[in-house]
């Protein structure tokens, strides 16, 4: 059932079962579970159906190196759907080694390894609508399919391993027509969760303070609460709620905001493949359920043991769009239409430096010269993408001079220096805003480093061809575009020690006995992947939990009552 | 002695079935009646000519059976006339035979959510339902009654459900329907059909009861046609937008609907593709799940797994489909 905030009075308090703070991928992947589930859920969404701009400004906040990392109101949606209203859609699972504790990767390892997840991944890509949860060539396709590079071995890195692609799922649009049919799930629009307030002990929250743009203001009690946010609310919302812990909530030991990773990203080199063009295979297959699915390289986990580094991965790439030396009409295309290309894509694709009138020109040269390219692919992007449901991925131009570039995607490792807190200014509902101060390390640079290296000794021993790059750009390269856009990640971070962590392994807060998190936060590291998978496997296997712990619950009140009764009667 | 049991609508998919694993049986003799005899002819079956909407054919029919499986199908006028006429010659028969009666998942109507036999019948969503739940009512007075109540039937000979979106699936016409895919396919495999219907008519005491023929955990739609397009190798399955999908049901459908009752008016093959009709749009998205356990218990083995009713479906469509590509 959908309500909306203008619908209530001011006052209003509103009871539930469960509360779930947030109606994004989590939120939305934990409501679905509960539908029939005779379990009355509340999902309390800050924004609408669509994007409102006031409501979207709640994200604003201050960056401390805004050449590291994009404004807190880019990369992510205060709206019904949340961030999936405008993600890229790549899905692939954590690795086994993701969950180790690693020497070498300071602050690593999850309180559990990735059999605790796996009975959840298939759910999550089916929500996600990314096919079977088949993540290796052989176990997506029983049909032959074309290798990344013919020839191409390596002992160091795997080229086997998938990415899959969602549609890309829009969870609000997508599902919204199950919660409005669900009798036990309440949504609730433009419903902004300004703190959350603890009992005077502070072990458990009574109450959730609600309001919406025009002040009205509503209370929720609820048994059992999840923060289903992203990971820059999730440290907002724990922090800003400090009428009992001063610090905060679960921040007995200043970890919460600590610890925020995204991913070290970035495009770099020129490689060339000395073999015939059909020889190599960069781009996308499609799977027999009509997902696309991509091959990249995949450092193996013996590998980044022996060599201490952290997870990697790498595509091939094509040169970079803004520089007009490519003689690509297709790629000069795309920069021309850069005003046409949303905001978060845009940056990656065209870089944030001025370009000089000459480029410009140079640009227009090279589509004059491959007019029919341009049109082909403007046709192939109208067809494929824009008019279809299922939407070709990414950019993919076959280079006739068998020329890429490298895209690398590497995992971040944990750093307590690197941390949201809160600033003074506050926002119009009075919530104080966030101030980011992301920060990378030299084991970061050091993993990325070692992997590039790795892999072009890989290509020129394998007789593929060449890997050209500039070893001295590499940290230039890695800090181009900042910060990974979109991936926040580690803030309250999961663990068994209260000390070093937020939640416990149940992702439920330290100390707080109805107080849980499902989201990106409490993420202990962040793996080569992107997140969003497994933040719905978590919220799954945290919405399956739920269930026991509350039929559990139901249970004994039932046996209490009969004992009760019982005892009457007798 | 073998016991004469009367086949009405036995030219159909599942009438012919029927008479087909009757055919074999040492306790039944089966008659296979249509309104054209010859239609429902089968071997060596016995054929008969019945209109079930004419009382006085129904009734010389009903003089000298055990029993009668009713598995007329049509437009909502010929089930609801026909269904009362057949209970109310029933009644009247010197000796009154069990009726197995075909009603259809239609009569829960929009419902939603794990449906039980108890479940009201609420008819809502077309003439058809209305038809199929006014049969019910009727068949409720006859004490000899067994009302089958089954989902969507598929398998080798279902035009509807295998044969027509083989086609549709082949075609790229329909795939992943995103959310207006996911009502549940309440599958029942027809030879699962088929073993209930045999097992019904020896049950002594399964007389005044209804009951829900579906497999359990049914696939969602979107899964189902994700399924059968792999089994038939109409892969990559395509994911089609409402924008397609509408293009379809409301533009597409009425021409190609009036072309193959035209085609079929003059006795060819419509030389156009099956329509996809609007009315499956709620079918489609409708979240209903059938409860069949107890059909499990009369039936005493599992259902059909769906991957091997698929495969078995697939086979049998090969031929058709190749055909009609080479075409």
């Amino acid at each position: 059932m959908m309500l909306d905030t203008s619908d209530l009075l001011d006052g209003h308090l509103l009871s539930a079962d469960l509360c779930i703070i947030g109606a994004g991928a989590a939120g939305i992947a934990m409501a679905l579970e509960f539908i029939d589930s005779g379990i009355d859920v509340l999902v309390l969404e800050s924004g609408g159906r669509v994007e409102e701009p006031d409501t979207q400004m709640l994200y604003a906040g201050s960056v401390t190196d805004e050449k590291l990392h994009a404004p807190p109101d880019r990369y992510r949606q205060r709206r019904f759907g949340g961030t999936t209203t405008i993600w890229g859609g790549r899905c692939m699972p954590l690795d086994a080694i993701d969950f180790e504790e690693r020497s070498y990767v300071a602050h690593s390892g999850w309180p559990f390894g990735l059999e605790e997840l796996q009975p959840y991944y298939p759910q999550a890509n089916r929500l996600c609508e990314a096919g079977r949860f088949a993540y290796t060539i052989e176990e997506a396709f029983d049909r032959p399919t074309r290798p990344m590079i013919e020839g191409f071995s390596s002992s160091k890195f795997t080229t086997n391993t998938l990415e899959r692609f969602s549609c890309p799922t829009d969870f609000g649009a997508r599902y919204i027509h199950m919660l409005e049919a669900a009798r036990n799930v309440r949504v609730l629009l433009h419903a902004n969760v300004t703190a959350l307030h603890l009992n005077s002990a502070g072990t458990a929250v009574n109450t959730v303070s609600v309001r919406d743009m025009r002040g009205k203001r509503c209370t929720v009690e609820a048994r059992w609460i999840v923060l289903a946010t992203g990971g820059l609310e999730v440290p907002r919302l724990l922090l800003a709620s400090r009428d009992v812990h001063p610090n905060g909530i679960g921040n007995q030991h200043d970890v919460v905001g600590r610890y925020y990773m995204c991913h070290i990203a970035g495009t770099i080199g020129a490689i060339k493949i000395n073999k015939p063009l059909a020889s190599v295979w960069h781009g996308y297959d499609i799977a027999d359920e009509g997902t696309y699915v991509r091959r990249r390289f995949a450092l193996r986990p013996q590998t980044q043991r022996e060599l201490r580094i952290g997870n990697f991965v790498a595509r091939l790439h094509h040169p970079r769009i803004t520089n007009p030396e490519h003689r690509n009409a297709i790629l000069s295309l795309l920069f021309l239409a850069k005003y046409f290309i949303p905001y978060e894509y845009r940056t990656r694709l065209h870089g944030t430096q001025p370009t000089t009138f000459k480029e410009f020109l140079h640009h227009v040269r090279n589509v004059a010269l491959g007019p029919f390219d341009a049109v082909a692919f403007a046709w192939h992007m109208l067809r494929d993408r824009k008019l279809a449901a299922r939407k070709f991925p990414s950019i993919i131009i076959k280079s006739k001079a068998n020329l890429y570039s490298l895209d690398f995607h590497a995992e971040q490792e944990p750093n307590p220096e690197s941390r949201i807190t809160l600033a003074n200014r506050l926002d119009p509902l009075g919530v104080p805003r966030i101030q980011v101060d992301w920060r990378y390390t030299r084991a970061d640079v050091e993993t990325v480093t070692r992997a590039i290296a790795l892999l072009a000794e890989d290509i020129k021993h394998s007789g593929a061809g060449t890997f050209d790059y500039d070893p001295a750009s590499i940290e230039t390269e890695l800090t181009r575009y900042g910060a990974y856009g979109g991936h926040h990640i580690g803030t309250a971070r999961m663990g068994t020690d209260p000390r070093t962590s937020v939640v416990d392994p149940n992702c439920k807060v330290h100390g707080v006995d109805n107080l849980y998190i499902a989201s990106a936060a409490t993420f202990p590291t962040s793996s080569q992947a992107n997140p969003t998978l497994t933040v719905v496997a978590l919220s799954l296997r945290l919405a399956a939990h739920l269930k026991r712990l509350i039929n559990a619950r139901a249970d004994s009140t039932d046996s209490a009552s009969r004992d009760v009764t019982e005892a009457l009667s007798a | 002695m073998k016991h004469n049991v009367l086949i009405l609508g036995a030219s159909g998919f599942v009438g012919r079935r029927i008479a087909s694993a009757l055919a074999s049986s040492n306790e039944w003799s089966p008659i296979a009646a249509s309104r054209k005899a010859s239609a429902a002819s089968l071997g060596n079956v016995r054929t008969a000519n019945i209109d079930t909407k004419d009382a006085n054919q129904l009734k010389a029919a009903l003089q000298d059976v055990a029993a009668v499986i009713n598995c007329v199908s049509g437009d909502s006028q010929t089930i609801a006339a026909g269904g009362q006429t057949l209970f109310e010659a029933a009644a009247a028969a010197p000796n009154p035979p069990k009726v197995i009666h075909f009603s259809s998942m239609a009569v829960y109507g929009s419902a939603a959510g794990t449906i039980t036999e108890d479940a009201p019948l609420k008819g809502d969503v077309g003439s058809y339902s209305a038809a199929k739940v006014h049969v019910e009512t009727v068949a409720r007075q006859y004490k000899r009654a067994v009302i089958l109540r089954p989902g969507i039937i598929y398998g080798p000979g279902s035009a509807q459900w295998s044969e027509r979106v083989a086609h549709w699936l082949r075609d790229r016409r329909i795939g992943d329907l995103g959310p207006q895919g996911d009502g549940f396919c309440n599958l029942i495999y027809i030879d699962d059909v088929v073993r209930f219907v045999l097992n019904s008519l020896s049950a002594s005491d399964i007389d005044g009861q209804a009951f829900n023929l579906a497999m359990n955990d049914p696939p969602t739609w979107n899964d189902y046609f994700i399924r059968f397009g792999k089994a038939i190798g109409a892969v990559p399955v395509r994911r089609i937008t409402s924008r397609r999908l509408k293009l379809e049901t409301k533009a597409l459908a009425p021409g190609l609907k009036i072309m193959e009752l035209v085609s079929r008016r003059v006795g060819i093959r419509s030389p156009l593709p099956p329509a996809i009709p609007p009315s499956l749009l709620g079918l489609f998205a409708q979240r209903i799940r059938l409860d069949s356990h107890r059909a499990l218990a009369v039936l005493g083995t599992d259902w059909t797994a769906l991957d091997d009713g698929l495969r078995q479906t697939a086979v049998a469509l090969a031929p058709s489909l190749n055909e009609r590509r080479v075409s």
